[in-house]
Parts: C-alpha cells; structure tokens; sequence
C-alpha cells in the first residue's frame, strides 16, 4: 500500500518535467530562490555509540567541541553585534535628584539582561580555557606513551586537531572583538545602579553580585585577557608545547595539502598559526620554549608562509594583522621571523584586480565546461538511461573544482576587503573637509578606485552567477553524487581494503583490528550479509576457494559521524609515525590510505552541495560595519558609505564610459541577501535585519530612480543623435573631440526585462517599475517641451517640433524593452488635447495667442522672402507668455554638446516666422485639426475690418481733397511728388496715420498666413496624392481622372492573393472602404482654397460699406477722375504716405516698420471693392513712378528718389498680391461697355 | 552489525524523500518564477489597458461636457 502510494508520488514528481514553464527573463542576479530547502543534517556525533570502533571517546570530544565551537558563534554575534545601551540611558545627575531610585531601578532592569550576556560569555571562555588544558593533557600524554600512558587505545586523530584549531581561533576571535567593544561602559553603569540598589535586592532574594561584577570589570577592561590566560594557563600542562606543535604541524600540513575549502578555514588556519607561537613562545627568556630558536618546529616555515598574508580577516569589518601575536611574544626576535613583503608587492597580491584575468579564464573555461556536462547528463536522463560511472567521476572532480575557484575567489574578495580595512585611503578627496572623513569611508568609500569598483564587481557577478548555475542542477547532482560517494566508499571498504587484510591477517599484524573495524562499521554488503571472502582469512582466491566480489551501488552517502569515524581510523592507521603502526604497512598501502583519506576529505562537502555553495560564496561580511559603527560613534552609515550601493551606485554613474558593465548592476546588491541572511541565521539579531532591509529599501528606491534616470538619459542622446540631420552630425562630429556625437549602444535590455528581482526574499518587477517611470518620464518631458513652447514667441514652434520628434523617437527606441503607452495617447494627454469635441489643446490655443498677438501685430510680412520678421517698433501690447520653464539638460537634447548641435539649428529659424514655422504647425497639430487657426485668424480679419479699418477709412475719406487730377508730365517727377504731398497734407499728417497702418498691417498680415497655409496645405495634398496614385491609375501619361474601375481591380488583386494564404473574410469589404476613402482625399485634392474662403468671408464684411467706399456715382458715368470719394483713392493716399520717408523725429519709415502685410490688408479691400483696375491706372505713387520713366531727365534729388525706389517696391509687391487675388478668388468679369473717344478735346482741359 | 547494514537502507530511503522533496521545491521555485514573470507581462497589459481606458474615459467625457452644456443652453 505504501509503496504503492510511493510509487504514485513520485511518478507525480517525475511529471513535473511535463510542465512548460516559460520565463523570458535574463538571469543577472545571485542564486536566490524563494524557497530553499536544505537537506544537510549534522547529529552532532549523536550515532557514535553505533559504529563499534576505538574513536567512541574522541568522537564524544568532538562533538564537545562542536556544541563549544555552536555556542562560541552565538558569543561571537553577540560581541560583535553590541550596541552599548548605556549610551540610551538617563544619567542620574545629582545625590539629590527626585527620581533617583527610579532610575537607577530602570537602569538595572533594562541592563540586567546584558549583562547576564556579558556573564554567560565570561564563564563560557572559562569553561573553554578550561576545557583546552584538559584535551591539551589528553593529547601531551598521547603523545608521550601512547595508549599506555593516556589510557586510550587510540591516538587522536586529524580531525580532533583540526577542531581544536578552530577552538583556539575562536578564542583568539572572542578577545578581539571583546578588545573592541565597549562593553564596559554598560557594566559600569550597571555597578552603579546594582551598588545602589544592592540592599533591596539582596533582600528580595538576590545573591550579592559585588564580586562577580568586579571579576566582570576586569575581564572587561583588560585588553587581550583571553589569550594571556590562555598563555598563562597553559604551562599548567606537562609538555603543552608538544600538543602546539602538533597543531602547527596540522596546520602547516592542510595548507600546503589544499586540505580546506571554506575561506573561513583557510583563514583560521591562518589566524591560528600566529596564535600558536604566540602561545608556544615562553615568557621566561631562559626556558627551551623559545619560538625563535626552537628545534621542535621550523620556525621561518611560518613565518614564509604569512609574508604573503600579514593582514587576515577576522570578523566582518575587521581585519588582523598576523604579526600582532608574533609581536607579543617575549622573545621575539626580527631577525629570525621574516618581515612580510613590501607594500608594493602585497598591494599586488591582495587587490583582485591583479588576479581578475585568471579568474575571468578560469571561470569562464569551468562555466562552459559545468553547463556542456550538465546538459550532456540531462540528455542520457531523458533517454531513460543511466549515468555511467566514468561521467559520475568527472563531474564529481568537477563539482569540488567549482567550489575550489568559487572559494578561491571568495577568499580573494574578503582578503582584498581586509587589506583595504588595514590600509586606509590617506588623502582627503577636493570636496571634503578632512575633519568630516570619518574611519570607514578611508577604509570603503574611498579606497577602492573606479577600476577597482568595477574589478570587485565582476568577481562578485562571477561568484554568484557561477554558485547560481551549480545551485540549479541541485537535485539533478545530489542524487549522482550520493551514489558516486557510496559506490567509491565501498569500493575502498570492500575492495581495496581486501588486500590490506590479507596482508594483516598472513603477517599477524596489530592493524588487523582497525581494518576489520573500518569494513564492519562502513561496509555495505550486498544483501545485508557479509560474504565469506577467503582473503579476509588469510587465503588467496582459488578454484578451490572461489569469490566473486559483489558492490551494491546505492544512493545514499555515510552518515556524517560514519565518515568521520572511517577517517579517524585511517589517519590514525598511516600518519601512525608516532604510534608505530605505519610500519605494519607496505608503501604502497600507505598509499592507498593516504589518498582515500584525502579524496574523503571532502565528501561531506560534496554531499552538503547546497550548505557548501553558500559557505564558498558568502560575501555578507563586506557589508557589515559594527566595528566602525562603534569606531564613529555612529547608530548607521549612510548607503553612500556603503558597499553594495557604492558598486551599484558607481556602475550606473559611469554607465556613458562603460556601459556593458550596467549588467552586473544587481548582483552587488545580492551582498544585502547574504548579509541579511548572516543576520537572520549567524548572528541572530532581529534589529541587524531590520537595519539591512531598512537600507535595502533606501538603496533599490535610489537604484530604480537612478537606473530609470540613466536609462533614458541614455535613450535621449541616442533618439537626439540618430535625428540630427546626418551631413551636418558628420561634420559637427569632425569638429569634436571623438565619440562626442556617436549614438551610443544600449545594454539595458537585460536588464529592463527583469520581472522578478529577488530581494530579502520578495521578488521585483524590475521591468514594470522602469515602465512605470519612463511612462512618466516621456510624458515629463513632453510637458517641458511644451511649457517651452508657451514660453516662447510662435517660432519656437520649430525646437518644439523637434522635441516631440525626438520623444517619438525615444518612445520607439523604449517600447523594444518597456510597456509604454501608446505616443500619441500620451501627447494628447500632456496637450490638453484629448477632446472628441473640440480641437482645442495647449500647443494650438499658443500657437493661436502668438499668431494673433504677436505675429500679426508686430512683424514685418516680406512677401520675396514669405516670411514674417519683427518690426523695430511695436505697436501690439507686450505678449505676456509663462515662465521659461527650468528644464534639465537631459530632458532637452541628452548631452551639451548634442544641446548646442540643436541650438545651432534651431538659431536658423529664431528670428523670423515663416513656411519652416507654419510647416511644423502642421506637422504637430494635424492638417485637419486647424480648424481654430483658421476660424481665430478670420475673426481676427473681420474684428480688425469692422473695428478699425472701416471707421479709419470713413474719417480718412473726409480728409481727402475734394480734387486729386493726376498731374500732368511736364511737371517733371519732383513736382509731381510735390503736388501730392501737398495735397495729401491731411492724410501724410494726420495723428493716427499709424493706426491706420497697423490697422491695414494686421488684416495684411493675417492674409499673408493663409497664402501661406495655403501653399503648405496643397503642397500635403500634393504629397498625399502622390502616395494615392498608383491606386487609382494615374500617372503623368494618363489622362487622369478618377477611376473606380482600376482602384477596385488593383484591391481585388491584392484581395484575391491575401485569400490565397490565408482563408479570411476580413477583406471582403476593402475595395468599397478603398473607394471611399479615395472619395474623401479626391474631395480634398479639389479643395477651394482658404485664401479664398477668406477673402469671401471678407467681402461679406465690406457688404455694408460697399455704398460708402464706391463713393458717388461719376459725373461721367465711367470714373471718377478728377474726385476722390472712393477707397481706391484713399488707398493711393495711404499708399504714397506709405512709402514717404521717415517724418519729424521718427526713426523709421513706415515701410520699415509695417512691411508688405499693410499692402496685403489695402490691396484685398481695393481688389474687393471691384477697384483694382482703378487703383493701377490712377495711383499716386503709381503716376510718379510712371512720370520719372518716361521722363528724360530722371529725379536726382533725395527725397524723390527714396519716394520712388519705395513705389516701386511696393508696385512689384501690389503686383504680386493682386495676381494672387485674382487667381485665388476671381470676381465677376464685367461686361465690356462700347465708350466712343469724344468728339473734342475738350473734356481734357476742363 | 546488522544495524549499520539496515542503516545503509533506511538512509537510502531518506534520501530517496530527500531528493523527490528537493525536486518539489525545484518545481515550485520554477513555477514561481514562471508565474511572476506572467503575470508581470499581465500586469504591463493591464495597467495599459487601465491607462488607456482612464484616457479614454476623459475624452468621452468630454463629449458629456458638451451635451450637458447644449442642454444647459
């Protein structure tokens, strides 16, 4: 039933494979998952009782010093993460104080429990001194008589010295950190308030605390107390010197054995070296134990051994410097222990950037190698067949060699941090008061340069992304592996191990014993049943004795108190020197031994694969800082100060110089789940977690703003560059130094796809975080362009053009990698624009205000140029405009130099409005959004005809003179100009003559537009044509004409190749929809013009004067010669005034300051009122002009030649304009009239 | 001696748990991350869809502006 139900659970697990989990998301980050289950398990030696061997005893202390070595850690986190509460309490300030029994009662009650801490660790480093001697006497008696003299069968073993090692390390470790901390101010308080309240307490029941607190103070106080007890202590112990030199033996052994893989071992091997001589060394001058000149180790091999390594890591932010020790012995003596290198050559092997090509290859080589392997296992698997032994082989020697280059690197990156800890930076960057550095930015901020920064993070990518790949193929390798250690255990246990017993068992030798030990606590029969191997009896294998050896294979590693006990018999079987055993052995036994003992070494690391990748990859300690906390006096550091933002910080401050590096940007923020996982889990302290999330909050807010911000500075200069017009970006670039105007490369990708960041646990969706703030951002910066716009007279239209291009730009470029909304939702949204009804929105209603209160009011119309330039006086009111608003660089063009490329440009087309402008207007609004434009402007005409022309023209035609007959030739051209200007004294003088012009200008200047908008209007639909006719037949061959006909044909042919792929009836409507469309641009393409719209709409203004402009009825009954009643004479008035120099003190004629829109504005009325023809014949200026022609002798003098270079002027404009008229809107041709000449001449001399 | 055979058993028993559990909480880690990055790509749909129908509800309302008004006249 049972197995039934197994069965069925793990076909369910085996069909997890079936499941198609898609995630398209990069992985740039450290190997968090949000579930992790460990499957390591540790007794703690509890099965010892049940494998029968001689190490019961040893494995009983062992597992004493592993519950020493677990609470020891909890002392560590407790000293290391101490905040003084002392600092927090209230000072009782006077004898006399009110509420001083309260307060010292608080004092103690708050302190109390720190205190007892404090308590806890004294007896415990009492208890572990204590301890120490004992084992010591142990292991010196061992090493005397053997199991004689100790009373143990066996000696020790190598893995009792190496836990004695961590022991001693772990003293050393609590004496620094006690060293540092100021615990002591605490427990003076504490005494105070205990001293006070002593007899309260006492008689509640408490035991008197004076000694105890007194013991306290001075294990607080003195420096170093732990291990000068220690050393103190320890000649208690008869030949305690033998037992250090074992242990510096052990140590010297692992080191050059590789026989560590923790950096943390390697290091505490290291620290415990230094200590050991330190304790070897005696204090007493005479005595033989001089560590200098001892026989009974080589002193210089240590010595040579830490040249390399003076400065160690310790704990967290705290480095050692291994000569401390050597320097506290007494009879150390510098000539015999080596000085460590120079300066130069340790900053060489301890800053990584030294040693970054080698782990680049080696990483790279063993990432290419773990992946081809893995996915070659995945692929036999899948076939459904078994992994071979060879395979399980390499990639067992493949799994330790990952963990040997991920230590390796580990190790390199807290040694790096150690030595920068002991070599702090030592000037004082421009910006800083040296004051204001505190300790920890010399050691952090400042010590490590950009290179450096860069360096320290592609070792921690490379840490954690490689410790991500192997933590993947977990379940994959732990099942391969278990078998792989079973079956080579076995083989040793049950095969190789035959021949040995033979041996023993033939010869008699004393090993027998431990063999036949190893075989029954290790072995794993097949069946359960031991076979009867005839060897083991001392026989060889014959016919008459047959065997064949059989292993079970099996997926289960040895239990972890299994391993250690096979190894403890081994190296007490060869490393049996001191017991005599090894000569029982052949070498090549020895051998044999020697080399399984150090391929188990790491078995239990192999089958902790998880608990191992996390020990090999643990970088939690570059961000703890208590012990600059408490060197500043400070609660926290600011995350400037702080490593892991330091890293990622510096990554995207300098993304322009490298940008593939922003790729890495989230590993060094793995740092924060590795420290908050030490706080959690090592140091156990709720508040270090709550300050590691606290920063970790601060730290991703800035990340995405600052991520976000260079992101799209980044997408700004590449949307600003790809724009700019390509000839003159090309020679610009030539100008500039290189790479100024290059469009830089984007390696943002992976790093916006990110949908699920883990952070302490909770997962990130990096990607809708950015897209969430580029939304924003884009429709920011549409805002700016747009306020600048307002800010700014109408030909800043040009630059706000170019913006909104350049933000479509970027919205393009962004919506590869980021959900936007669509771009012209977010335009219309920043315009105001949104409405269905209306057509109104920021940029028209502005474009509309400058038009009408600026352009046309106060510029100056050229009709050669088509252009609107300011006139230099002003005649408008002042165009009050919003603020310039204040826009950030990267919210312009990207970079200055890309700004000052634009602003180049736009320089161009600053100081006038012309078709550049108006086609700009065009291209951001929309040619069917001009509606308010056009309807402002022709109100503007009609407001301007009705309010000021008319009853201008009403006064000014009583100012004519009753008679203006053109006079005659003979005059000559001065006298003619002379006579007008007499004649027209009332108008050329009268006061409001520049309203009058401004008047005219206005309604000139608004006409002027529409051509304009005209001309851009047919020159789109030209366009929009163009792009039709390959539809609709026409070419310039063919007569063209709409033809339905081959539209529809030309849609069915398209139609019937669609539905030859694909089956729709999507199209079936599409040749009518075509057609229709075809109708609707058809209708535009024949569109009446606006000028003529215009011009209509204003001959409906000029209705109720019409009677009054046509003046009376001529004598004649053809023209009016002689009188001056009409418009068209009060125009030639106006016009001559026009063209008059600058009159009294004005500084400008007024040509000069009206310009072609005045004669626009006259000519539209004169044309209107049907006098155009009139106008030409009878025109003042006209006459002179024509007087000067046919005359001989020409005008010389200024004033006529100023007069007539200015009529001729404004007759080629009048020309131009009146051309214009009539093509746009032709009047009624008039009926040709019979006039017969007179009989006499008579009539011409009247 | 019997013991430290049926130790090898019971151990390969656990072990065999052992790995199938791993194997879940593979599962389930993959199917974690699966699921977030779906429903991250949903939710990029979803909230602009929101926006876009917030826009569109503006522009709507602006044709209820302007019947109110009319009918106000």
């Amino acid at each position: 039933m049972a197995a039934d139900q197994g069965g069925e659970a793990l076909n369910y697990i085996r069909g997890f494979d079936r499941f198609i989990l898609p995630d398209d998301t990069p992985n740039v980050e450290g190997p968090n998952f949000p579930i992790s289950y460990g499957s390591a398990s540790s007794y703690n030696f509890a099965d010892r009782e049940g494998y029968q061997t001689d190490f019961v005893d040893e494995a009983g202390t062992m597992a004493r010093i592993d519950s020493m070595l677990e609470r020891g850690t909890g002392f560590i986190a407790l000293l290391y993460t101490y905040r003084s509460c002392s600092k927090s309490v209230p000072q009782v300030k006077s004898q006399d104080q009110e509420n001083k029994v309260e307060l010292y009662q608080n004092t103690f009650r708050v302190l109390e429990p720190q205190i007892n801490k404090l308590k806890n660790l004294f007896s415990f480093v009492n208890e572990c001194i204590d301890f120490l001697l004992e084992e010591f006497e142990k292991l010196a008696a061992d090493s005397v008589g053997g199991k004689k003299s100790s009373g143990r069968t066996t000696s020790s073993s190598d893995t009792l010295i190496w836990k004695l090692v961590l022991l001693l390390d772990l003293l050393s470790k609590l004496d620094a950190l006690k060293n540092m901390k100021g615990c002591n101010n605490d427990l003076s308080f504490y005494k105070r308030a205990y001293g006070f309240l002593r007899k309260n307490l006492e008689a509640s029941g408490l035991t008197d605390q004076t000694l105890d607190n007194q013991e306290m103070y001075l294990f607080l106080a003195n420096q170093n107390i732990i291990t000068n007890t220690l050393k103190q202590k320890l000649p208690q112990v008869s030949r305690y010197t033998t037992v250090l030199v074992l242990i510096l033996e052990h140590c010297l052994q692992r080191w050059t054995g590789n026989l560590f893989l923790y950096p943390e071992e390697k290091h505490a091997l290291l620290r415990v070296i230094p200590f050991s001589i330190f304790l070897y060394d005696s204090q007493d001058p005479a005595a033989p134990n001089n560590a200098f000149k001892t026989k009974e180790f080589k002193v210089l091999d240590y010595a040579r051994l830490l040249k390399r390594y003076p400065v160690l890591p310790l704990y967290g932010d705290m480095a050692m410097l291994s000569s401390s020790f050597i320097e506290r012995c007494s009879n150390f003596d510098p000539k015999v222990w080596e000085k460590p290198y120079e300066n130069e050559r340790l900053n060489i092997e301890y800053c990584i950037i030294n040693r970054l090509p080698v782990f680049r290859s080696l990483h790279d080589e063993y990432l290419a190698d773990f992946s081809a392997r893995i996915t070659e296992v995945r692929r036999i698997l899948r076939a459904g067949k078994m992994v071979s032994q060879k395979i399980a082989r390499l990639l067992y020697g493949l799994i330790l060699k990952g963990f040997r280059i991920l230590s390796n690197m580990t190790s390199a990156v807290l040694e790096q941090a150690a030595w920068k800890f002991s070599n702090p930076y030592g000037d004082t960057p421009a910006d800083r008061n040296p004051d204001d550095v505190i300790q920890y930015e010399r050691v952090v901020r400042y010590n490590y340069d950009s290179r450096e920064r860069y360096c320290l993070v592609e070792v921690i990518a490379k840490i954690k992304g490689l410790s991500q790949v192997m933590l993947r193929a977990d379940s994959l390798l732990m099942e391969m592996m278990r078998r792989r250690v079973h079956d080579e255990m076995q083989q040793f246990v049950q095969s190789s191990l035959r021949d040995l017993v033979f041996h023993a068992t033939k010869k008699k030798k004393l090993i027998r014993a431990s063999l036949m030990q190893m075989r029954a606590m290790a072995a794993d029969w097949l069946n359960g049943q031991e076979p009867k191997d005839p060897m083991v009896d001392g026989k060889k294998v014959t016919k008459k004795n047959p065997f064949k050896l059989q292993i079970p294979s099996r997926c289960a590693g040895p239990s972890p108190t299994q391993l250690q006990l096979l190894r403890c018999i081994i190296s007490s079987l060869y490393s049996g020197d001191r017991k005599g055993k090894s000569k029982d052995l052949k070498p090549d036994h020895v051998a044999l031994l020697k080399s399984f003992y150090e391929r188990s070494f790491f078995y239990s690391y192999v089958l902790d694969f998880q608990g191992t990748l996390r020990g090999v990859t643990d970088l939690a300690m570059l961000w703890y800082r208590e012990f600059y906390l408490e060197l500043a006096d400070a609660d926290q550091f600011p995350i400037e100060m702080s490593l892991p933002w330091i890293l990622a910080d510096h990554i995207l401050q300098t993304y322009a110089q490298n940008p593939a590096m922003v790729e890495f940007v989230l590993y060094p923020l793995d740092l924060y789940n590795d420290a908050a996982e030490v706080a959690l889990r090592t140091l156990r302290q709720q508040f270090m977690y709550n300050e590691v999330e606290a920063e970790v909050n601060l730290v991703f807010d800035q990340l995405v703003y600052k991520l976000s911000e260079t992101y799209f500075n980044h997408v700004k200069v590449q949307a600003a560059s790809r724009l700019l017009d390509q000839e003159y970006r090309a020679r610009l670039a030539s100008t500039l130094p290189p790479g100024r105007l290059d469009i830089p490369r984007s390696r943002f990708e992976v790093l916006l796809r990110q949908r699920h960041c883990q952070l302490l646990g909770r997962s990130i969706d990096l990607s809708a975080l950015v897209s969430q703030r580029m939304n924003y951002a884009l429709r920011e910066n549409l805002d700016y362009a747009i306020t600048k716009f307002e800010a700014e007279p109408f030909s800043g239209i040009i630059e706000l053009l170019e913006s909104i291009k350049n933000v479509r730009e970027m919205h393009r470029i962004m919506s590869i990698n980021v959900t936007l909304d669509p771009f012209e939702v977010m335009l219309n949204d920043t315009a105001d624009s949104s409405s269905l009804v209306s057509f109104h929105g920021r940029i028209i209603l502005h474009a509309v205000f400058e038009l009408i209160n600026d352009v046309v009011p106060n510029m100056m119309y050229s009709s050669t140029t088509e252009r609107f330039v300011r006139a230099p006086v002003q005649f408008g009111e002042d165009v009050e405009r919003v603020p310039m608003p204040k826009i950030p660089p990267t919210h312009q063009f990207g970079t200055r130099t890309l700004n000052n490329a634009y602003a180049t440009v736009f320089m161009r087309t600053k100081s006038f409005v012309g078709i550049p402008h108006f086609r700009a207007l065009f291209d951001i609004v929309g040619i069917d959004r001009m509606g308010l434009v056009i309807a402002e402007l022709v109100g503007h005409i009609r407001r301007q005809l009705e309010n000021k022309a008319a009853p201008y023209i009403t006064t000014l035609l009583d100012g004519m003179p009753e008679q203006t007959t053109l006079p005659r030739h003979s005059y000559g051209t001065a006298g003619v100009i002379g006579f007008f200007e007499a004649k027209l004294d009332p108008i050329v003088n009268y006061d409001g003559i520049q309203e009058v012009f401004q008047a005219f200008r206005e309604i000139g200047n608004s006409l002027a537009i529409f051509t304009i908008l005209d001309s851009l209007a047919h020159e789109r639909a030209t366009l929009g044509f163009t792009r039709l006719a390959p539809f609709v037949d026409a070419s310039p061959l063919t007569n063209f004409g709409f033809n339905d006909e081959h539209l529809a044909s030309t849609i069915a042919g398209i139609r019937s190749t669609i539905e030859a792929t694909i089956n729709t009836s999507l199209f079936s409507e599409l040749p009518q929809d075509a057609i229709a469309a075809v109708r609707l641009y058809q209708f535009e393409l024949n569109n009446a013009s606006l000028t003529r719209y215009v011009l209509l709409d204003m001959a409906k203004g000029i209705d109720p004067h019409r009677n009054e402009w046509m003046g009376p009825p001529s004598e004649n009954g053809l023209v009016s010669v002689d009188t001056s009643y009409e418009l068209y004479r009060l125009w030639s008035a106006l016009q001559f005034t026009f063209c008059l120099p600058p009159r009294g003190d004005a500084k400008f004629a007024p040509m000069d300051i009206f310009g072609d829109g005045f004669c626009f504005g006259g000519l539209a009325l004169v044309y209107l009122m049907e006098q155009a023809d009139l106008f030409n014949a009878l025109d003042f200026a006209y006459h002179a002009l024509n007087v000067d022609e046919a005359s001989e002798a020409k005008a010389s003098d200024e004033p006529s030649r100023y007069l007539l270079s200015r009529a001729a002027y404004v007759r080629s404009v009048n020309d131009g304009v009146l051309g214009m008229l009539r093509a746009t809107a032709p009047l009624n041709t008039k009926v040709a009239r019979d006039i017969s000449p007179p009989a006499d001449d008579s009539a011409s001399f009247r | 001696m019997a013991e430290v055979q049926r130790d090898w058993q019971h151990r390969e028993f656990i072990e065999s748990v052992t790995v199938n559990v791993l194997k879940i909480v593979e599962f389930l880690n993959k199917f974690d991350i699966s699921t977030r990055y779906r429903l991250s790509k949903l939710n990029d749909q979803l909230s602009t869809l929101e926006r876009r129908m917030d826009s569109a509800e503006a522009q709507l309302s602006t044709v209820f502006q302007q019947q109110q008004e009319g009918h106000n006249e």
